[in-house]
């Protein structure tokens, strides 16, 4: 974990490769709470939008020894602390402060209607978790009425990511307010896509509290983040017992 | 003052450096930005009183609990899990949590239809009003009544009240061909006729198993109940190492449920069946089976050990399925030394049929080691003890319906065994044989599209004097209709889920609106009773119900009189924990407090119906599980001693090896839905985009195999069988087996909306169903194709 400072409270997930049967129910869980909009064509991967994206892994062996994996990336929400820019890389390079990280939960926001659309952060990010929206969004006319009041719809020309469904800490947060209490329970916020998980491969919480599962998994023997070696400093952890799946997240190839 | 060259040019930079160092520019652009984003067309959603209600999922028979958020009760804007369901626990597959898309999709049908041009033109499809068309159908129900056993209809659901009102009408008015879509089910009911001499569902209890050998099964991948089965994986993952349950995938094709497997034993195509033999050849050769079970319990074991020995001895498997002699010995012996350890079969899905003797030769493995009707192992589906309906009224015409013959020949003197046999169907109504197809009603599937071997029923359909179809979607069947019933969503409406398959417990699910309709449909077991009643005499008396809903509470009160089980009401429970015979006090006092609260929960469940001793379990002529099997005898199926045992037949693929080179298979995939409805657009945009780009899908195909033939990454190709040829793309990837081209089902559609219309080819065109002689049931897991670049 790093020196942020904090009030103690730094969300972060864990998910364990072994356990995700890649079934994608994350990603639609996903686009459904945030209102992700979609065009007639998704295939073209470089304009479609998918802020839980699921990456295809595959252990470059022959016929029968091949073996895949799924690997769903949301956005990561890099906790980094470099002296002396404490910022992920994406906040770092925004001209017009849309994207911040908040220091008393560690998600880093994005606020499309502060976005200029130059698309900066999108270069600066290391995961791909960053998304333009080329064309204003549109829904066949009934479909509409689907849309959660929850989240704002986005615009043509800003840019759009995970928000860790940021919304259902601030409900979580009034609820626990209504009663009386200042710190939330452990589950009592969760994103859409761990509450969605079928295998329960997806686990999310307090990195800092010491007890929540979440911190212990990502102690175990078996935990590791993508691209480590940048040194972001994503909060969101991978478990596999899989050598060639760990090796793959370092792009060491 | 003077203003000097050198003043101005310092005015300037003074005021330019000035401006910049303002938050002015900074400011403007910030506005420009915000207020030429904020355009009026950008949706913004109207705002509201949130509240959540309970229902379950419809979109497949695996009948998870689902959680509907809705906006002042009028918009529904999520769906997730429910925690309190016992079959989900919370969690959710994609296409559950796609369901409003369904809901409010375009290609929903908003009125009753009538076909007033050519069949297939959408242009003449004509919108009438309810009266008109129940009119039209009773019409004509009425004039053909001296041919009623003409009616033919094709049900997308198995299980429920809703399909059982659909056999109850044609029961009354007189007709024998009640259909479902065929899925490996079919194999596997006749399997455990012949074997066990019932035909109950199986019930797995693999939470408690400790070695699970899946042959062929996408076990994470859809079959059963799909999140049941990954929560279960989930599950076995969790335990702590020691403890941990092992999975054993045996496929010819590196799935996902392979890779994720401990151990993928990749065989060659089509012989799972002979890989089981093979191990159950060492199981018995080696002494490794449950002998009070198979001493006590089973019948024909020499005449089973003497075929094994004969035919499955490990060299001999070794040929057949490609598996290394050792792996086989291995296997065998991890298996039989593992308690408890099952075996699944039914291919991909659950809906790619294998042969009954596939199922048989799993089935024995079970026995084998004694996972029989014992925890960790393979049950039967505990009953739900629903109320029964009244008998149905028949007249002298539905008594002379009863006992036609079927259309498709099951349970007549060639096919004695099977319940039904949808490819024989379609082969008698070309050939108009026994008797021709009046009327077809298809109420939520899509066999236009869906079939595998789809061409033979797109011919059969202009022998069916009328098709009629109960969709809520405009699907390939429902366009070619020539009247059309809409049904509400099942977000709409009522109706009972009942237990997803492969479950080990009783559960009873009631879904319910959760909005008022949409559009002007109407619940189909509302139009069945409207329609009976219209047509009045003994139908009408066979349907005494005021509505659809009256006859569903009819049945539930069933669970009040035996006053057993709970409402699941409460995150977290987990019924196959303290395993089956478990009484469980029922939290409901009467019949309507019981409805209240499965209409508030969704969900009935039940623990206490144990699993059968072995002394009662069989109902063959010898009582014991039959290896050797005394009903197929019994039924008059005469042949060799070989066709009386499981036994492993390759089977004749369709096509000359020297015209077709490589084999075809069919695969399902969790992201491109096989059922009665389209993939929506937010799970079209996770499918990877060497699985579909643009409107090309892709086969998949082994990089040696593409070397051979000249082919690289996206090269557009086109595959040909005796069926028929498709333009597809290849994708290159060692999860494909060397000579074999692998296929997503469930792509290329030509009805719905946009969003999916044209996208990838529908591999059900160029599929060619193989019919087993001996239980009259098709198969259609491999083609022979010849591929050639374009």
């Amino acid at each position: 974990m790093s020196g942020n400072k904090s009030n103690g409270v730094r969300y972060g997930m864990v998910i364990d490769l072994d356990k995700c049967t890649g079934c994608m129910a994350c990603s639609v869980a996903c686009q459904q709470e945030n209102n992700v909009s979609f065009r007639e064509d998704e295939t073209d991967k470089l304009r479609s939008i998918t802020w839980l994206e699921v990456f295809y892994l595959d252990n470059g062996k022959p016929y029968p020894e091949h073996r895949r994996a799924y690997m769903p990336r949301p956005c990561l929400h890099c906790d980094s602390s470099h002296h002396p820019y404490p910022y992920p890389p994406c906040t770092f390079v925004c001209p017009v402060n849309a994207t911040h990280r908040d220091e008393e939960t560690g998600l880093v926001n994005h606020i499309p209607v502060r976005c200029i659309g130059c698309r900066y952060c999108i270069s600066a990010c290391s995961y791909h978790a960053r998304y333009f929206n080329w064309w204003d969004p549109k829904w066949p006319e009934p479909m509409e009425k689907m849309l959660t009041p929850d989240v704002s719809t986005r615009m043509r020309g800003v840019v759009e990511k995970c928000t860790m469904c940021v919304h259902r800490l601030q409900l979580a947060k009034e609820r626990a307010f209504m009663e009386g209490r200042r710190e939330l329970h452990e589950g009592e916020y969760v994103p859409a896509c761990v509450e969605a998980c079928p295998a329960r491969a997806m686990t999310f919480g307090n990195l800092l509290d010491p007890h929540s599962e979440v911190a212990t998994l990502a102690r175990g023997p078996h935990a590791f983040r993508l691209l480590e070696r940048l040194a972001t400093e994503p909060k969101v952890y991978y478990l596999s017992t899989q050598k060639w799946i760990r090796k793959l997240a370092d792009n060491v190839m | 003052m003077k203003l000097d060259r050198r003043a101005f040019v310092k005015l300037i930079a003074g005021g330019v450096g000035g401006t910049l160092l303002s938050p002015l520019p900074w400011k403007m652009a910030d506005d420009t930005a915000i207020w030429s984003q904020n355009w009026f067309w950008r949706p913004s959603p109207e705002r509201g009183g949130a509240t959540t209600a309970n229902t379950v999922c419809q979109l497949c028979p695996g009948g998870c609990g689902v959680r509907v958020r809705l906006i002042e009760e009028k918009r529904a804007v999520n769906i997730d899990g429910n925690p309190s369901h016992p079959v989900n626990q919370g969690g959710i597959c994609p296409l559950g949590a796609a369901g409003l898309q369904y809901l409010y999709g375009p290609s929903r049908i908003e009125t009753p239809l009538q076909q007033t041009g050519k069949r297939g033109d959408l242009e003449t499809l004509k919108a009438i009003s309810w009266d008109e068309a129940l009119e039209i159908l009773a019409i004509k129900l009425r004039g053909m009544r001296q041919k009623a056993r003409g009616l033919v209809c094709v049900s997308g659901k198995r299980e429920g009240t809703l399909p059982e009102l659909f056999a109850r009408f044609l029961h009354a008015y007189g007709s024998p061909n009640y259909n479902v879509m065929p899925a490996a089910a079919d194999a596997e009911s006749v399997g455990l006729l012949v074997s066990q001499g019932n035909s109950s569902p199986l019930g797995y209890d693999l939470e408690n198993s400790k070695l699970v050998i899946s042959f062929g099964s996408g076990y994470i991948e859809g079959w059963g109940a799909p999140n049941r089965m990954m929560m279960a994986f989930g599950h076995w993952r969790s335990n702590p190492k020691r403890d941990r349950s092992k999975i054993i995938q045996v496929e010819t094709r590196g799935s996902l449920s392979a890779s994720k497997a401990d151990e993928w034993v990749a065989v060659a195509p089509g012989t799972e069946a002979a890989l089981a033999l093979g191990l159950a050849q060492v199981i018995v050769s080696e002494g490794r089976y449950d002998r009070t079970f198979v001493g006590q319990y089973t019948h024909g074991f020499d005449e089973f050990r003497g075929l094994l020995r004969r035919n499955y001895t490990p060299e001999e498997v070794a040929a057949i399925t490609g598996v290394e002699k050792e792996k086989i010995i291995g296997l065998a012996r991890e298996f039989a030394g593992t308690k408890p350890a099952v075996a699944l079969s039914g291919w991909g899905q659950g809906r790619m049929q294998g042969s009954m003797y596939d199922f048989l030769a799993v089935q024995s493995l079970n026995a084998l080691v004694g996972s029989l009707h014992k925890p960790g192992g393979v049950t039967r589906t505990p009953q739900v003890p629903l109320a029964p309906w009244p008998k149905v009224v028949l007249d002298a015409t539905s008594l002379t319906g009863e006992n036609e013959p079927r259309l498709d020949g099951s349970k007549g003197p060639q096919f004695p065994l099977p319940a039904q046999l949808f490819h024989n169907l379609v082969k008698n109504i070309n050939e108009g044989n026994p008797y021709p197809a009046e009327m077809l009603w298809v109420y939520e599937a899509n066999p236009a599209h869906d079939l595998a071997d789809v061409q033979p029923f797109l011919e059969a359909l202009n022998k069916i004097g009328t098709l009629v179809s109960f969709s809520s979607f405009m699907d390939e069947t429902t366009q070619l209709a020539d009247l059309v019933l809409p049904g509400p969503t099942y977000l709409e409406r009522l109706e009972d889920a009942p237990i997803p398959p492969g479950l080990q417990y009783a559960v009873f699910s009631l879904s319910q609106p959760m909005l008022s309709p949409r559009f002007e449909t109407r619940h189909p077991g509302d139009v069945l009773i409207q329609l009976a009643n219209s047509l009045g005499g003994n139908v009408g008396a066979s349907f005494p119900w005021s509505d659809y809903e009256t006859a569903l509470m009819e049945r539930v009160k069933g669970l009040a009189d035996v006053g057993r089980g709970q409402v699941a009401d409460e995150p977290g429970l987990q019924p196959w924990k303290d395993g089956q015979g478990l009484q469980l006090a029922p939290n409901y006092d009467s019949f309507d407090d019981l409805w209240e609260k499965l209409t508030e929960h969704g969900c009935w469940f039940d623990t206490s119906e144990a699993m059968p001793s072995w002394e009662s379990a069989f109902t063959t002529p010898s009582r014991k599980f039959e290896f050797y099997s005394q009903k197929m005898r019994e039924v008059g199926i005469k042949g060799n001693e070989l066709i009386y045992l499981p036994h492993f037949k390759p089977v004749e693929l369709a096509g000359d090896p020297r015209d077709y080179p490589l084999l075809l298979m069919p695969y399902e995939t969790m992201v491109i839905t096989n059922g009665p409805v389209a993939n929506p657009p937010c799970i079209t945009n996770t499918l990877f985009d060497f699985q579909l780009k643009g409107n090309d899908s892709f086969v998949e195909v082994n990089p040696k195999t593409a070397a051979k033939m000249g082919l690289k990454e996206g090269d557009r190709v086109a595959l040909q069988t005796e069926r028929g040829t498709l333009e597809v793309r290849v994708h290159l990837t060692e999860a494909a087996r060397p000579a074999v081209v692998f296929i997503p089902t469930g792509l290329g559609h030509s009805g719905f909306d946009s969003y999916i219309k044209g996208k990838g080819v529908n591999a059900n065109m160029i599929l060619v169903a193989q019919q087993d002689q001996v239980t009259g049931l098709a198969s259609w897991w491999g083609t022979r194709v010849k591929i050639s670049k374009v």
